[in-house]
């Protein structure tokens, strides 16, 4: 509970909104005892005053004071509003719960019928019960009550059917656990947040409702009167005596607002403002200050190697958080040649995926990207203008990402996808992007080509819309293709597949390709070189036919090691790293993998160790590189469990 | 193909049942309205003071003495064949009600739909581009406060509001009757501010939402034009999540037309209605309730059909 | 303890003229105290038969027995005792509401041979034996790893000490470092309780690390088993050969 009220003191719509609450209810309790009389004795000779002193808002044709009166509605409104709320609750829930309680059948029926319901305007249903009620309090609360009722049953069944899908669920039905203490220790605790808060929303929508039943009214009768009636009432004599209907409007808005405010404050939608002010602010400040960084450090270019398709030196990518700056790419260098097939490796919080973003220009605001040396296809991207460097990189790079489910554009037809970087940096008709399309995706191996240019991705396999990303990328002949985990989302035979497309493409058309993957296995089958990436950092950079035998850093070594494969030895225990990858914002100085290394020592957790040239086309950053064992030498520590959490404690693992 | 083709028949048997059981639904709870009721609905209608012998005439004249389900075979009749029978209270046929002030309540929607759609897509997804990502927190902030504002004031509430500034203070609109369009300007303004501020939050977190899909990173990696990623990768898109999320809200516009109307004494069929239910003039109400109820239902199947053509996806996981 | 024994399973999804057949008259043997591993790729139908098996769906035909009994017949409680699974996600399988302590008490409600007092040292067995701190008992399961949450749901899946032991995709959520660590835990429990196990992956390599036997299914149908180093050293079905050539390699260790 206490959790769930904390986003009411942390933001500024949550305070408020709690006082105004605290606020009416007091008012709800003590105004009848102050103001009745003044509210409801009838005194003729006074009708009409004006708003005085004695009077705030004036008196009513019989002399009644309209302020007083206001007050005094405050208690009917409110325990009218909290009653419909109620009755939707009350109907509304068990009705869910029940619904997701019976087969898939009759939930379907229940979800149809509760649908047709909830598209029917409340205002409507209120009417109708209210009607046949009869006309009243009691009646305009049914109504709202019954008419708020599918929302409540919906909410409760589409709740309820999330979290009994979920494995926990499904663990506890495994482990014999009852019905009913599934519901009462895994379901309902999770859904009460959510049922909480449209529970306070739902009382604001009854003050409204109810309101304007009374309004038009099918409300309150007098003698009865809530805000919703004194606000009708008021609105008949709005030309002489206007401030009539002040009172109850202003205590219907605020009503509503209050409770509209409490159930977002409870669900926290507000409560980030200052954060994000914070994030902003710290954002302008880190691109002001890369902006001058780049002014300073594109001096004198020391190039002189051969031509390359990239070139990056030092490349930092940085995202504002409230907490301060992140750095999730903490100074990358790599080269890459015309026609060569590169693969990162790492695994998550590596900095992989931004890495190749930064590298193709795709980061997006706030993060910030900072780099010695940019360079693509020998051209420094930084002083490239905007119009240039579009069509340069839109022709010249092409990406392939992880997930081709949702890669492609649902909306948009496969063949005008593929075609389209030609249409537009190349001003191709449009039967000539056809024939593009066509072309490409025949090439890829999409059979039939010309018949599915007018699918839609969803009637396409997996491994076919990844086939089909890659053709958009081929339309313009790249010079580099960079695939960000291709075929962590396909099945082994569909990855053998697009690695063995990926070779061809490579072989036929010489396109360099940078393949990033957290799977070691998957990129020395496709590429010329590894470069592993830990914590923001490239540890090891060298190439894949000396993997096996150079490798000498502790990480990548571990690496080979700790992964299973048709080779390995089953007798044995794995090899292992000891914890897990330091998430973004973990890093301490030092070498980023000494808390995981076994030949970790003081100089490691004081110096982080430069990526240094072992030999040609070999690069290390370690200051105990591993030269003198072989590499498929297991040196490996204790399952040490609790360093994971907290570095300081006492890990007490089972020994190896 | 045939696969696809099946599925969207299928879709439309599906809509289209819906659409008539609700209808069939509707129409049956509006004839039961009367049956419902506690008591003698006419007597309730004419009062205790009216004779006897008038209250029997009625009686008769409305069927009420004939079996249950001969009066339900009578009102499925009246309904498709357009004789709706009169009103307790004036005798006035149902049918000339109805026929003088439809005109006046579907300007009034038409009105306040067009204009809460244009409004609420065109803010929402400005707002949505300039604050995506965290950008600029002070204008979503000023965002989110007035139309969180705005949207939690109910119609009546905005329209006596209107009311009380332009009859007190400047007198540019008329604040009350049906003469002219200008007459129109403040109902409809009433219905959509509110609307529109509910709807453009919706256009704006599904403008968020769509930003951050990975086909919009793959549009930009394709380094198309801006205008090109906003107006033909994400507006598709961030239209259907709109819908989908903001297409009740729109049946509410409908109704908001029973309040407005009243407000502004508009001679429309939601002040008929109102009127109706007050004197307990039933037959009028009834057909009053069922004729609001209906368009509803249409609406939504309307909004329905614009989705599956706007979302070639939703036919195929519907089915 | 005892072995599994699946025999003609058959699963439909879908009723009448749109049913699917998902698993088609699958069976095998899971013998007791060994390894079984059941490689396929999405859509063969391996982890309907673990929710088969669990009882988390209704077969149309076939029977699942351990140790004699008909697990279809038996009351939950009874088939807890029998067969206990550890789900793929371990982001969605604790509830992020209970603590791990809470969590594994819960799953020792199943046994009948241990007393209430010995319950918080029998968490705290289980824990040191998926070397888990005795700490953790007090934490939620957001503030655990992903790695620390799978050797939670291994914990529990023993805490039953039920007869078989179904595991399914449990390591394709996780880093590779972290990979390692839950297959030596797991072995290390297979070592010391003598459970039989049912390991459901679509990585051939960890199969073949972890299993004894292996049965290979696709599209609902297992096309070849047998001991997992001769099934995988000179596969005979064509569909297994695919297989193992698609499996992506190191170069050859030195």
């Amino acid at each position: 509970m206490r959790s769930l009220l904390k986003p009411l003191y942390s933001s500024a719509s949550g305070i408020t909104a709690a006082v105004l609450l605290v606020v009416f209810m007091l008012l709800a309790i003590v105004a009848p005892g102050i103001w009745e009389a003044a509210a409801s004795t009838i005194d003729v000779p006074r009708a009409w005053e004006p708003p005085g002193v004695a009077t705030l808002l004036g008196t009513d044709e019989l002399g009644r004071d309209v302020f007083a009166r206001t007050m005094v509605a405050t208690r009917l409104s409110l325990l009218s509003a909290f009653t419909a709320s109620l009755i939707a609750i009350c109907l509304g829930l068990p009705l869910g719960l029940l619904a997701s309680a019976f087969g898939r059948r009759s939930t379907q029926i229940f979800r149809s019928v509760v649908g047709v319901l909830i598209a029917f305007p409340a205002l409507l249903t209120a009417m109708f019960v209210g009607t046949v009620i009869g006309i009243g309090i009691p009646g305009a609360v049914a109504g709202i009550g019954i008419a708020m009722a599918p929302m409540f049953a919906r909410l409760a069944q589409t709740l309820t059917a999330s979290i009994t899908g979920l494995d926990y669920v499904a663990a506890a039905r495994t482990m014999g656990i009852g019905r009913l203490k599934i519901l009462g220790r895994h379901i309902l605790p999770n859904v009460a947040e959510p049922l909480i808060i449209s529970a306070t929303t739902s009382v604001g929508i009854s003050i409204l409702g109810i309101s304007a039943l009374s309004f038009l009214g099918l409300g309150a009768r007098p003698p009865e009167f809530d805000w919703g009636g004194l606000l009708s009432t008021g609105l008949r004599s709005i030309y002489f005596a206007p401030t009539h209907t002040i009172g109850p409007a202003v205590m219907i808005a605020l009503a509503g607002i209050t409770f509209s405010l409490l159930g977002e404050a409870i669900a926290g939608s507000f409560g980030d403002t200052q954060h994000t002010n914070r994030t902003a602010r710290l954002a302008r400040r880190m691109a002001a200050a890369a902006r001058k960084s780049r002014g300073a450090s594109a001096g004198p270019e020391t190039a002189g190697a051969a031509a390359s398709v990239l070139d990056a030196q030092n490349l930092v990518v940085q995202f504002p958080s409230h907490d301060g700056p992140l750095t999730p790419v903490r100074g990358v260098s790599f080269h890459l040649a015309p026609g060569e097939r590169a693969g990162i490796v790492g695994e998550s919080g590596s900095g992989k995926s931004v890495t190749v973003l930064a590298l193709a220009q795709l980061v997006d605001y706030p993060g910030v990207v900072t780099a010695d040396r940019l360079r693509f296809l020998d051209r420094e991207l930084a002083e490239l203008p905007e119009s240039t460097l579009r069509k340069f990189l839109g022709t010249n790079l092409a990406m392939v990402f992880q997930n081709p489910m949702s890669s492609l554009n649902p909306a948009i037809r496969i063949g005008t996808q593929v075609a389209e970087s030609s249409r537009v940096h190349r001003g191709l008709s449009k039967a000539e992007g056809r024939e593009l399309a066509i072309e490409k995706l025949s090439a890829v191996g999409i059979p039939e080509a010309e018949s599915r240019l007018r699918q839609y991705p969803h009637e396409f396999s997996g491994g076919m819309r990844q086939r089909a990303m890659i053709a958009m990328g081929l339309t313009e002949t790249p010079d580099l293709i960079i695939a960000d985990e291709p075929t962590t989302a396909l099945d082994v035979t569909v990855q053998r597949q697009i690695l063995d497309l990926l070779e061809r493409i490579n072989a036929e058309e010489g396109t360099a390709i940078l393949f990033i993957s957290h799977d070691i296995a998957v990129i020395t089958s496709v590429c010329d070189r590894v470069i592993v990436m830990y914590a923001g950092l490239v540890v090891e950079d060298l190439p894949t036919a000396d993997l096996m035998t150079k490798a000498v850093h502790p990480y990548t070594r571990a690496l080979i090691n700790a992964v299973p494969d048709m080779q390995t030895d089953r007798s044995r225990e794995l090899a292992t790293i000891p914890g897990r990858p330091p998430m973004v914002g973990e890093t301490a100085k030092g070498c980023p993998f000494a808390t995981r290394c076994a030949f970790a020592t003081d100089l490691c957790r004081e110096e982080r160790p430069e990526l240094l040239a072992r030999e040609t086309g070999h690069l290390a950053a370690c200051w105990h590189p591993q030269e003198t064992v072989p590499v498929s030498v297991q040196v490996s520590a204790p399952v040490d469990a609790d360093r994971e959490t907290e570095p300081g404690a006492s890990g007490e693992g089972d020994q190896p | 193909m045939a696969i696809l083709h099946n599925a969207v028949a299928r879709l439309w048997t599906k809509r289209v049942l819906t659409l008539a059981i609700s209808l069939i639904a509707v129409l049956t709870l509006s004839f039961l309205m009367i049956q419902l009721i506690p008591g003698d609905p006419v007597r309730m209608a004419l009062g205790p003071d009216a004779p006897a012998s008038l209250v029997e005439e009625r009686r008769i004249q409305l069927g009420l003495d004939q079996p249950l389900y001969l009066q339900y075979l009578n009102y499925w009749k009246a309904v498709l064949t357009g004789q709706l029978g009169s009103s307790i209270i004036t005798g006035q046929p149902v049918s000339l009600i109805i026929e003088s002030r439809l005109g006046n309540t579907v300007l009034l929607v038409i009105a306040s739909l067009s204009a809460t759609m244009l409004l609420s897509i065109i803010v929402g997804i400005v707002i949505g581009i300039i604050t995506h990502g965290g950008k600029r927190p002070t204008a979503r902030f000023s965002f989110n406060f007035f139309s969180g504002f705005a949207g939690a004031l109910p119609e009546f509430l905005i329209a006596v509001a209107l009311v009380y500034f332009f009859a007190v203070t400047i007198k540019i609109f008329p604040v009350a009757g049906a003469a002219g369009p200008l007459s129109f300007v403040l109902p409809a303004t009433a219905i959509t501010l509110g609307s529109a501020a509910t709807m453009m939050r919706i256009v704006r977190s599904s403008t968020a939402t769509v930003l951050d899909q990975d086909y919009i990173l793959v549009a930009r990696s394709k380094r198309l034009p801006r205008a090109r990623i906003y107006l033909r990768h994400a507006l598709p898109n961030l239209l259907t999540a709109a819908l989908t999320l903001g297409g009740l809200q729109l049946g509410a516009i409908v109704t908001g037309t029973i309040v407005v109307e009243n407000v502004f004494a508009i001679p429309g069929l939601g002040t008929a209605l109102v009127n109706a239910l007050i004197t307990r003039d039933f037959p009028v109400a009834q057909i009053l309730m069922l004729i609001f109820a209906s368009s509803v239902l249409i609406l939504n199947l309307f909004i329905d059909i614009l989705l599956t053509v706007l979302d070639p996806r939703s036919t195929l996981q519907e089915a | 303890m005892s072995g599994l024994v699946v025999d003609g399973l058959t699963v439909q999804y879908g009723k009448g003229s749109q049913a699917r057949t998902v698993v088609d008259d699958v069976s095998f043997t899971v013998p007791q105290g060994k390894v079984l591993g059941l490689v396929g790729e999405s859509g063969s139908g391996k982890s309907t038969v673990a929710r088969a098996i669990l009882g988390l769906v209704k077969p149309v035909a076939g029977e699942i027995s351990i140790g004699g009994e008909n697990l279809p017949t038996l009351s939950a409680a009874r088939r807890a005792r029998r067969v206990q699974m550890i789900f793929q996600d371990p982001f969605g399988s604790l509830n992020p509401r209970m603590t791990v302590g809470q969590i594994i008490l819960e799953a020792l409600e199943a046994r009948r041979d241990i007393s209430r007092s010995e319950r918080r040292s029998e968490v705290l067995r289980l824990l040191d034996l998926v070397a888990m701190p005795p700490d953790v008992v007090e934490r939620l399961p957001r503030r655990l790893s992903g790695g620390q949450r799978q050797r939670v749901a291994i914990a529990r899946a023993f805490a039953a000490q039920p007869d078989v032991i179904v595991a399914d995709e449990i390591t394709s959520a996780l880093d590779v470092s972290v990979q390692a660590q839950v297959l030596n835990v797991l072995r290390g429990v297979l070592a010391t309780e003598q459970h039989s196990m049912l390991f459901i992956s679509h990585n051939l390599a960890v199969v073949r690390y972890i299993s004894d036997v292996v049965a290979v299914m696709q599209n609902g149908v297992i096309v070849e088993s047998g001991d997992v180093e001769e099934v995988l050293a000179s596969p005979r079905h064509p569909y297994t050969r695919a297989l193992l050539a698609s499996v992506p390699q190191l170069p050859q260790r030195v």
